[in-house]
């Protein structure tokens, strides 16, 4: 489930200042989604990467690329 | 405690008891199959005996199939069965039914040589699928947990 995505979630977050729980409040899922969505375990639908990028407050695309190495 | 600290403490807590019920599961086939079979169910042990092996085969099937926390609010039960919990879920699915039909292909080549009660037969399929739904979906739980 974690091939082909890099993700700057964490670096993100981190930005902010907010904890994972903070942002799974945010985004209405738990912090284990959080926690394996940064850590590339778990790939993200659609419907929750816009809601990431939503209450981060960034483009999709500021959070998550393809991997083409 | 908020709703999202009870999930938390919800999912932590599923992923701890799924393997452990899949052994419970397990361990109850285990009994059946060492020879001591229930009668012929005119006692109110032998009618005990079979029909708690269904009853628990149904509550395991449906906790693991809505993902539990059944008397809790609706926020936390979206939260324990949130994006990745369903994904694991799914998964869980499809290693239940992988190993459902790879005991039905054993059971059909095992038929060849020895006859098998349709009981026993279903008592075999029934308990490789949840215990194999059960474990998967507990792995990748406590791997998501533990990353």
């Amino acid at each position: 489930m974690s091939s082909g995505l890099i993700n700057f979630l964490r670096d993100e977050r981190t930005r902010l200042g907010w904890t994972q729980a903070e942002l799974a409040e945010r985004v209405g899922v738990s912090r284990k989604t959080i926690n394996t969505v940064e850590n590339g375990v778990f790939i993200p639908s659609t419907v929750l990467a816009l809601k990431l990028a939503a209450a981060i407050g960034k483009p999709v695309e500021a959070l998550f690329k393809l991997d083409e190495a | 405690m908020t709703d999202a600290e009870t999930a938390d403490r919800l999912v932590h807590r599923r992923a701890r008891m799924m393997p452990a019920m899949a052994v419970i599961f397990l361990a109850q086939q285990a009994s059946y199959f060492s020879g001591h079979h229930p009668g012929d169910g005119s006692r109110l042990v032998d009618h005990i005996a079979i029909s708690a092996w269904p009853i628990l085969s149904v509550v395991l099937v449906i906790a693991f199939a809505t993902g539990g926390g059944w008397f809790r609010g609706a926020r936390v039960r979206a939260l324990i069965n949130d994006e990745s919990a369903r994904a694991h879920r799914a998964e869980g699915f499809r290693f239940g039914f992988l190993a459902t039909m790879a005991a039905a292909i054993a059971l059909y080549a095992l038929s060849l040589f020895e006859p098998m009660s349709a009981r026993d037969a279903i008592h075999v399929l029934m308990s490789a699928g949840i215990a194999a739904a059960l474990i998967r979906f507990a792995m990748l739980e406590r791997r998501a947990l533990n990353s």
